[in-house]
Parts: structure tokens; sequence; C-alpha cells
């Protein structure tokens, strides 16, 4: 998301809050180490599973196997939202990304985010790129990438307590 | 995530339910990179135990009435092991709680990541209502009075919103722990349905 338009909803703020600067949690979606997925099972109910996402090009990205149950719900409702932040309750930025899930087979991108998941925690996370995503490098099973396009961000800032919310400015 | 099973299954209390396949292969995947551990499962009571006097960031997921997924930031507590929570009446998620009380639980706290599936449900009762407010007010300093089945009297919780709020108990069905000692297996516990 480039560079939205951040409105403090004061019904969720403390009274003197101002809205938390874009700058501030695209930061902490950079920074994330955990986030945490939530999609649509077929049978209506919310699917909620810890995953390692990678903000890159303005866009929050992230994989999964297609054999999994977040990459089932996602072929029959595309909605998503992904979430990350602080896990104390008092101080700290909680971020929530709502959108649509869209696959990513571009092979100069699915690079960029290769290079991107092998920064990550200790380097666990590599990646081959194939021509539908990408692989593990020993195993060779495939892993689905997706962009969440976002249509609504939201910041919870928590000690001085606020929630703010960034609209796409285009499209 | 890399590939392997660690998942164990514990069912809690006695279930006669079984999964489908497909989600357990599933799971089984997406348990896959998170643990490599053979010990034991966790016992669910060890799990909450973990959590009911550690004050934490809890997320809840819903789905709207339009299919969308939904997941805000709540402050949950435990009492006993029943897991409550509480949202203003004119809150999404109190809003989509009422068209499908479908949702989940997770937190993440420092030995490992916890998922709740299950139903919320409303509780008025004066009694647990009084419980679960000294609970709040032990874990976040959170002071509310119990008044005609909602919590009010206060200045608002942060981020909550204007007063009152219903009460929402979350009755499992299944719950998942990703503990991140790799020293430790991930657990699937079951409930049987009441």
């Amino acid at each position: 998301m480039n560079e939205p338009v951040a409105q403090l909803d004061e019904r969720f703020s403390d009274p003197d809050a101002q809205p938390t600067p874009w700058t501030i949690a695209k930061a902490e979606l950079e920074a994330a180490q955990l986030s945490w997925i939530t999609t649509v099972r077929n049978d209506g109910r919310p699917h909620v599973t810890p995953l390692v996402a990678v903000w890159l090009y303005e866009t929050l990205h992230f994989c999964t196997g297609p054999e999994e149950q977040k990459a089932r719900n996602l072929a029959s409702n595309p909605a998503v939202v992904v979430a990350t932040g602080c896990n104390q309750w008092d101080h700290g930025l909680d971020v929530v990304v709502e959108g649509q899930a869209e696959r990513i087979t571009d092979q100069a991108t699915l690079e960029r985010l290769a290079a991107a998941w092998a920064a990550t925690w200790d380097g666990r996370w590599k990646y081959r790129v194939t021509n539908e995503g990408f692989a593990h490098p020993d195993a060779g099973g495939r892993v689905l990438v997706f962009a969440v396009r976002a249509t609504k961000i939201l910041a919870f800032a928590k000690g001085a307590f606020s929630h703010t919310r960034y609209l796409p400015t285009t499209g | 995530m890399s590939q392997g099973n660690g998942f164990r299954d514990r069912l809690e209390p006695t279930s006669a339910h079984a999964l489908m396949l497909d989600e357990e292969e599933a799971f089984a995947a997406e348990a896959g990179g998170w643990l490599r551990g053979t010990s034991t499962p966790t016992p669910w009571d060890a799990a909450w135990q973990l959590l009911q006097k550690e004050s934490a960031t809890y997320w809840l997921a819903t789905v709207g009435s339009n299919h969308r997924p939904h997941l805000v930031p709540v402050l949950a507590v435990w009492d006993n092991g029943r897991l409550f929570f509480s949202a203003g009446a004119t809150t999404r998620k109190a809003r989509n709680l009422d068209h499908d009380p479908r949702c989940v639980i997770s937190v993440e706290v420092e030995q490992l990541d916890l998922v709740v599936e299950g139903k919320a449900s409303r509780t008025r009762d004066t009694a647990t209502l009084e419980r679960v407010a000294a609970v709040y007010a032990s874990v976040y300093g959170w002071h509310v009075v119990v008044n005609d089945g909602l919590f009010d009297g206060t200045a608002g919780a942060p981020t909550a919103g204007p007063p009152p709020y219903g009460v929402y108990e979350v009755t499992p069905t299944t719950a998942f722990a990703f503990p991140l000692d790799p020293t430790l297996t991930p657990t699937r516990w079951r409930f049987a349905s009441s």
C-alpha cells in the first residue's frame, strides 16, 4: 500500500490519541517475525494459523503448501486477514492487513521474495523458485506464493491506545 | 514450511469425534517446521494454566455475513480453564458472532502459539461475570461493574469502544499448540461436544 490515508477511529482510541503514522505501521510489517493468517473454511468457519510473512514491494506476501488448510480455503475464498504485532497488551503495536490473496508466479518477483524469506529468522526459510511459485530445496514439495492485495490496514497502538485505519489512495 | 510431522493428538476430554483425514493431513503439513520434537503431548491443563495469569494480546477471528474473515486483538481471560472475552454490541466482531458464533482465538506467549477453535456464546450469569470481572482486574488492571448481564461502569477498555460490553465464553472444539521450544511437540486437542 503506497502512502495511504491514515484515519484515527476515536471510538477505539484514547481521548488525546493521534493516528499512528503509516511509516510506523509499515516498519512493524517489515520487521515481523511471526504473523497470524485467517482464512475461511468451506464450511464458513474461520481458520487461523501462525506463519512467516514477508513485506516487499509495499505488499505483504505469504506462502503455503497446496495441501495445507489455508491453501484449500483460499482456493474457494481468497478473502484473507494477516496480522502481526507484539504479544504484550500494554505496549507495542498490532497491525492487521485485510484483503484478497492473489497468486504470484512472476519469476522476477519470486526471486526477490525467495531472497527476502531467506533473510528472515535464522535463514531456515530457503525456497527454490519454480514456474508456479516456490519449492523446498531438499524435499522439493510445492509451495504456492501469495500477495495480499490490501483493501484496509489497521494499526492498534497499545500503551497510548489508538486505532488507526489506512485505506489505499488509489484503485 | 519444511516437511515432517511431529504432530501429536490428544483427546481432551474423551471424544468420539475424529477429524476428517484431509484435515489431519493439512494440519500435519502446517505443523512441519514449527516443531521437530518427539516428546509426549502437552496436557490441555498445562497449556491454559500457562496462560491464565499472563496478560497478553489475544486475536479473535470471526467471519462476517459477507464471508470475509475478521481478525482483531482482544483482551481475553481464563477462569478455571474457561476462556472469556468481551465485546461491545456494535463492534464488527460482535455483529459477526451474532451471525455465526464459530470463532478462533489465538495467542502468542513466550513458550508457544496457541490456537483455540470453538463457538462463542454470550454469558449473562451474574456469578460467572463477577468471577470474570475479577480476573480482568487482576490480569489487566481493568475494572468493570457487572450490570444486567453486561460489563459496565468503566471509562472504557483500551480500544474496546464505549461500554457496555457483552461477555462471551469460547467453548473449544479443537485447539492447537505450536511450541517455540523445538524439544516440545506440537499438539492438537479435540474436545468432546457437549
